[in-house]
C-alpha cells in the first residue's frame, strides 16, 4: 500500500518536475511567466491522440511525432508572441503570455470540443505485478525513469554544450551575451523548443497516468509546475525537478493521510507557494537576486 | 471664471445630463438594451478597478473572477432573508451566524467589496513582499481555488447549486451610481500626489523608494483597492443576474475585463470607460460568430466556443499591435475637448 | 565641536566572492562637502547603497545623526534625512518635472492617501503646498521652462538637476551625489561647482559625492576619502590628495591596465571585472 502510494507520488512529482523545467528555463532568461507552458502539455496529448487515431502511426511514432510538433509550436509562440515584446514594459509580454494560453484553450474547444476523450494505454504499461502486498504497473517505474532521463539529458546539454553556455549566460546578464556575439534570439528560441518539448513529453505520461483528455487539461498542473519551480527555486534545472517532487509527494501524501481534504487538493499548492516566499523566497537552490541600482 | 470652476461646472452638467440620459433609457428602452447599459456599467467598474491594479500599480493580476466572486457570494448572503437561505440550502444547513443576518443592499455591497479587498490582502502581503512577479500565477490560482472552496463549502455558499432568487436590487440607476462613485474615488486618489507615487512606484521601484516611498505598502494599497471594487462589481452583478453559482465566476471573466483594459489604455480610466463601452457591445455582437450566420452569401455555420477564439487572437493582436489602446496613458479634460489652454500661475 | 552628522565603522559589503567595500571608516562632519574617490570598481557606489539602505552591510555600523541606521530599509532612511541621486539617472521618466519633484515631497507628508476623498481638513491644503513646494524647487534649479515637460525628455544636464531637486523635495539633511558632472562639457560642470556650493548653503546641507572629475573634486571638496579595491587608502583635503603616493598608483595603474585591456578582447577582465553588481 505504501509502496503504490509511493509509486504514485513519485510518478506524479516527476511530471510536475518535468513542466517545471520548461517553466524555469523560460523565467530564468526572460522573466516571463509563460502561460502558454501548461497548454503545450494538453497539445502533446492530443496530437498522441490524433497521431494514432487519425494518422493511424504507431504508437511510438505518434509520440515522437507529437514531441515535435508541439516543439515546434513553442518556438512559434515565442517568436508571434514574446520576441516582439521584448522591449516592452514586462506587464505587456505576461498579458501577451495569458492571450496566448487563452487562445489555445479555446482553439482546442472549437477543434477538438470539450468533451473528454478517453486515451489509447499500450497494455505493456498498464499490466499490473505485484511487489509484496502492493500492486504496481510499470507505468509508475517507467514515468520517473523516463523523467530522469530527460532531466540528465538536458543538464547534459546545459552544462555541456555551446548552447548550453549560451543559455546560461543569457540567464545571467542578456546584453553582455549579445555582445559576446552569441545569437540571443537562436538561444532563446531554442529554449522554448527544448522546455515545451519536456511538456510535450510529460503531457504524453500524463495521459497515460490520468487516461482522459480535454482541453483545459494542462491549467493547473502548469499553475502548481510553476508553484514547484518556484518552491525549487527559479531558474535552476534541478531545483526545478525537485520542487515538483516534493509538490507530488505533499498533494498525494497529505490526501493519502487525510482524505477528508481531497477536495482541496488544488489548493495545496498555493498554500505552499505562500509559505515558500514568507519562509524562503529564493526556493531550495535560488539564489536572492540583489536589485541592480 | 477660473478654470477650475468651469471645469467644476461642466463635470456637474456632465453629472445631470448623464442622469437625464439614464432616465430616458429606463422609461423608453427594452429590456435588452437596458441590459447591455447595466452590463457597461458594472463592466466598466470591473475595468476601473483592473486598471488601478494593471496601469497604474504595474502588477500583473489574473485574480478578478475570485474577486467577484467574493463580492457576489458575499452581498447575495447579505442580502437574502433568514427564510429564503433556508429554503434554498439543500445541500447542507446553512451556518449560523448566516442564517439569521438580514442587511441592506447597499451595506451588503461595501461588505461585499470589503470581503474581497480582505482576501486580496492575504494575496498581497506574502507574494508582492518580493516584488510581485509570481502574481500572475498566485492570482490565477486563487480565482480558480475561490471556486473549488465555493462550491466545497455547502453550508456556507450553497456548493454547487448556487444561490438563486437574489432580489434585483441593481438596477440602471444603481449600476450607474456604483460607477459616478467608483470613477470619483480612483480619479480623485489618482490626481491627489498618490497618483504621482503610485505611478512612480510602477515606473522606477528603486528611485520611488529613494524617495523615501514604502513601495510594498503602496503596492498592496493599489491591489487591495483594486479587489475592493472587484468586490463591488461582482457583487452588483449577482444583484442583476438574480442568479449565482461557482461555475460562473470562471477564467472567461477575467480574460473579458483584461480586454477591456487593454483596448481602452493602460494606465487611462477614461480608456477604461470607452473600453467597456465597446468591448460589451463586442461581446454582444460576437454572440452571432457562436452560431450560423451569413457572410458575402455564404452561410458560415457557428461553431461554439469561436467567440473566445477570436477574442483572444483579438487581445493578441491589441498587444502587439497596438499596446497603448485607445487612449493611451491620457485622460480626458474639458480642456482638451474645447482646446482651451490651461494656463496656470 | 559637535557629533559628525555620518560615521561609517568598519564598513564591509561582499557579493558572492568578491568584496566589494572591506573595512571602510568614514565620518562627515555637519556642513561639509566630501568627496568618496577611486578608480572604477573601487566601491564607492557600494559605499553609496549601503548609506542609503538599499544594501545591507556584511559587517560594520552606519550612525547619522547619532541614530543607528545600519540595515534599515531605503525608505526609511530618506524619512531620517538622507537623499541622493543616481549615477545612471532615474526620473520617473513618464511623469513631468513637477511631479518628479512632487514625489519627493510626498515623504513628509502628515495625511493619509484616502483624505483627499472625503475632503479632509487640511488635506487640500497640503496637496497645494506639495505642489507648490515642488514648483519652487524647479525654479531654484533653474528648470521653470521644463516643469511641465516629461522628465525623460529633458536634456541630459536638466535631468540631472531635476533629480537634485527631486532629492531636496524629500527635505534632507544629508545629500548623496553620484558623479553629477558625468557627461557635463567643462562649461556645465564649472556651474554645476557653484551649484552643489550654493546647494549647501542654502539648504543647509551636508554634501558627499562621488565623482571622477578631478575638477570638481578638488574644486568643492572640503575633505576627501580616496577607495581602491574596497579599502581607505587615503583621507584628506585635496592638496594632501593630490601628493598621496598610493592615491597616485591606484590612478596611474588604473590608467596603465585601461591601456592594456584596449584590445577589447578581455574586456571585463580589467581591475573592474567582477564588481559589475556594484556601479549601474
Amino acid at each position: 500500500m505504501f509502496l503504490q502510494q509511493f509509486f504514485n507520488a513519485l510518478t506524479l512529482g516527476s511530471l510536475y518536475g518535468l513542466i517545471a523545467i520548461g517553466y524555469t528555463m523560460v523565467y530564468g532568461i526572460l522573466r516571463l511567466i509563460n502561460f502558454a507552458h501548461g497548454d503545450m502539455l494538453m497539445l502533446g496529448a492530443y496530437f498522441v491522440f490524433f497521431g494514432s487515431a487519425i494518422f493511424r502511426l504507431p504508437w511510438g511514432a505518434a509520440v515522437a511525432a507529437a514531441i515535435v510538433a508541439v516543439s515546434f509550436l513553442g518556438v512559434l509562440v515565442d517568436r508571434v508572441a514574446y520576441r516582439p515584446l521584448r522591449a516592452a514594459p514586462r506587464i505587456s509580454a505576461l498579458i501577451s503570455a495569458i492571450a496566448v494560453s487563452f487562445f489555445i484553450e479555446s482553439l482546442a474547444v472549437v477543434l477538438f470540443t470539450g468533451l473528454p476523450r478517453p486515451v489509447y494505454q499500450p497494455d505493456w504499461l498498464i499490466t499490473p505485478f505485484e511487489v509484496g502486498s502492493s500492486r504496481l504497473i510499470p507505468l509508475t517505474l517507467a514515468v520517473p525513469a523516463v523523467s530522469l532521463a530527460l532531466v540528465l539529458a538536458l543538464l547534459w546539454v546545459v552544462y555541456r554544450t555551446k548552447p548550453g553556455l549560451a543559455m546560461r549566460g543569457i540567464s545571467r546578464d542578456i546584453e553582455t551575451t549579445r555582445l559576446l556575439g552569441v545569437r540571443v534570439d537562436r538561444i532563446i528560441a531554442m529554449t522554448f523548443g527544448i522546455g515545451t518539448a519536456l511538456a510535450a513529453a510529460s503531457g504524453i505520461m500524463w495521459a497515460l497516468r490520468y487516461p482522459q483528455i480535454q482541453p483545459y487539461m494542462g491549467v493547473f498542473p502548469g499553475m502548481k509546475a510553476f508553484i514547484a519551480a518556484v518552491f525549487g527555486g527559479i531558474g535552476s534545472i534541478p531545483g526545478a525537478m525537485l520542487g515538483g517532487l516534493c509538490l507530488g509527494f505533499i498533494e498525494i501524501m497529505v490526501i493519502a493521510f487525510f482524505p477528508l481534504l481531497s477536495g482541496y487538493r488544488d489548493a495545496f499548492a498555493f498554500i505552499l507557494l505562500v509559505a515558500v516566499l514568507l519562509v524562503r523566497p529564493a526556493g531550495l537552490f535560488g539564489q536572492v537576486q540583489e536589485d541592480k541600482i | 471664471m477660473s478654470g477650475k470652476t468651469l471645469n467644476a461646472l461642466l463635470t456637474a452638467g456632465a453629472v445631470v445630463l448623464a442622469g437625464m440620459l439614464l432616465a430616458w433609457a429606463n422609461a423608453g428602452l427594452d429590456n435588452y438594451s437596458i441590459r447591455i447599459l447595466n452590463l457597461i456599467a458594472i463592466n466598466a467598474i470591473l475595468a476601473v478597478s483592473l486598471n488601478l491594479i494593471y496601469g497604474f500599480g504595474g502588477m500583473f493580476s489574473l485574480g478578478h473572477a475570485g474577486f467577484m466572486a467574493i463580492g457576489a457570494y458575499t452581498s447575495a448572503l447579505l442580502v437574502l432573508g433568514p427564510e429564503q437561505k433556508e429554503m434554498m440550502w439543500m445541500l447542507e444547513d446553512i451556518v449560523w451566524p448566516l442564517s439569521v443576518i438580514q442587511i441592506p443592499f447597499w451595506a451588503s455591497l461595501l461588505a461585499g467589496g470589503l470581503a474581497a479587498a480582505l482576501f486580496s490582502l492575504v494575496i498581497a502581503l506574502p507574494v508582492l513582499r518580493l516584488g510581485g512577479d509570481y502574481l500572475g500565477i498566485a492570482t490565477l490560482g486563487f480565482a480558480e481555488i475561490i471556486r473549488v472552496l465555493i462550491t466545497n463549502s455547502a453550508s456556507v455558499t450553497n456548493g454547487s447549486l448556487g444561490i438563486k432568487g437574489i432580489p434585483p436590487h441593481a438596477t440602471l440607476y444603481v449600476n450607474y451610481a456604483c460607477l459616478g462613485l467608483a470613477l470619483y474615488c480612483v480619479v480623485r486618489l489618482l490626481s491627489s500626489n498618490f497618483g504621482n507615487v503610485i505611478k512612480a512606484v510602477r515606473d522606477d521601484e528603486v528611485a520611488a523608494r529613494a524617495m523615501g516611498i514604502d513601495t510594498f505598502r503602496y503596492r498592496v494599497l493599489a491591489f487591495c483597492l483594486g479587489a475592493f471594487f472587484a468586490g463591488i462589481g461582482g457583487a452588483l452583478q449577482g444583484n442583476l443576474i438574480t442568479t449565482i453559482d461557482p461555475k460562473m465566476f470562471n477564467f472567461l471573466l477575467t480574460f473579458n475585463i483584461l480586454m477591456i483594459v487593454v483596448a481602452g489604455g493602460l494606465g487611462s480610466i477614461t480608456g477604461s470607460v470607452i473600453g467597456s463601452v465597446i468591448i460589451t457591445f463586442m461581446l454582444e455582437w460576437l454572440r452571432f460568430a457562436d452560431s450560423p450566420f451569413e457572410a458575402l452569401g455564404v452561410t458560415i455555420p457557428g461553431v461554439p466556443g469561436m467567440r473566445m477564439v477570436v477574442f483572444a487572437l483579438a487581445l493578441l493582436a491589441l498587444i502587439l499591435y497596438r499596446r497603448e489602446g485607445i487612449m493611451g496613458m491620457h485622460e480626458f479634460r474639458w480642456e482638451w475637448l474645447f482646446s482651451r489652454r490651461r494656463k496656470k500661475p | 565641536m559637535t557629533a559628525p552628522i555620518l560615521q561609517i565603522t568598519d564598513l564591509t559589503r561582499n557579493f558572492g566572492g568578491v568584496v566589494a567595500v572591506n573595512g571602510f571608516n568614514m565620518t562627515v562632519e555637519h556642513g561639509m562637502i566630501a568627496g568618496l574617490i577611486g578608480p572604477n570598481g573601487a566601491g564607492k557606489t557600494t559605499v553609496f547603497n549601503t548609506v542609503s539602505g538599499f544594501y545591507r552591510p556584511n559587517a560594520g555600523r552606519i550612525v547619522f545623526e547619532g541614530r543607528d541606521i545600519t540595515g534599515s530599509p531605503a525608505h526609511r532612511i530618506c524619512r531620517y534625512g538622507i537623499a541622493r541621486t543616481f549615477q545612471n539617472i532615474r526620473l520617473f521618466g513618464n511623469a513631468t518635472a513637477v511631479e518628479n519633484v512632487m514625489v519627493g515631497g510626498h515623504v513628509r507628508r502628515k495625511k493619509q492617501w484616502w483624505m483627499p476623498l472625503v475632503f479632509w481638513p487640511g488635506v487640500m491644503e497640503e496637496e497645494r503646498s506639495i505642489r507648490s513646494r515642488a514648483e519652487e524647487l524647479i525654479r531654484r534649479v533653474d528648470l521653470e521652462r521644463y516643469r511641465n515637460e516629461k522628465a525623460g525628455a529633458l536634456p541630459y544636464g536638466a535631468q540631472r538637476r531635476l533629480e537634485i531637486a527631486r532629492a531636496l523635495a524629500t527635505e534632507p539633511t544629508f545629500l548623496l551625489l553620484d558623479e553629477p558632472a558625468a557627461g557635463m562639457n567643462p562649461q556645465e560642470t564649472e556651474e554645476l561647482m557653484q551649484f552643489i556650493k550654493r546647494l549647501r548653503d542654502e539648504f543647509g546641507l551636508t554634501i558627499l559625492l562621488i565623482e571622477h572629475d578631478m575638477k570638481v573634486v578638488m574644486g568643492v571638496c572640503e575633505r576627501i576619502w580616496v577607495l581602491d579595491y574596497g579599502r581607505l587608502i587615503a583621507e584628506g583635503d585635496a592638496e594632501r590628495i593630490q601628493r598621496d603616493q598610493r592615491v597616485i598608483e591606484a590612478y596611474l595603474g588604473d590608467s596603465i591596465d585601461a591601456a592594456a585591456d584596449g584590445g577589447g578582447e578581455r574586456a571585463g577582465a580589467g581591475p573592474e571585472s567582477g564588481t559589475e553588481g556594484e556601479s549601474c
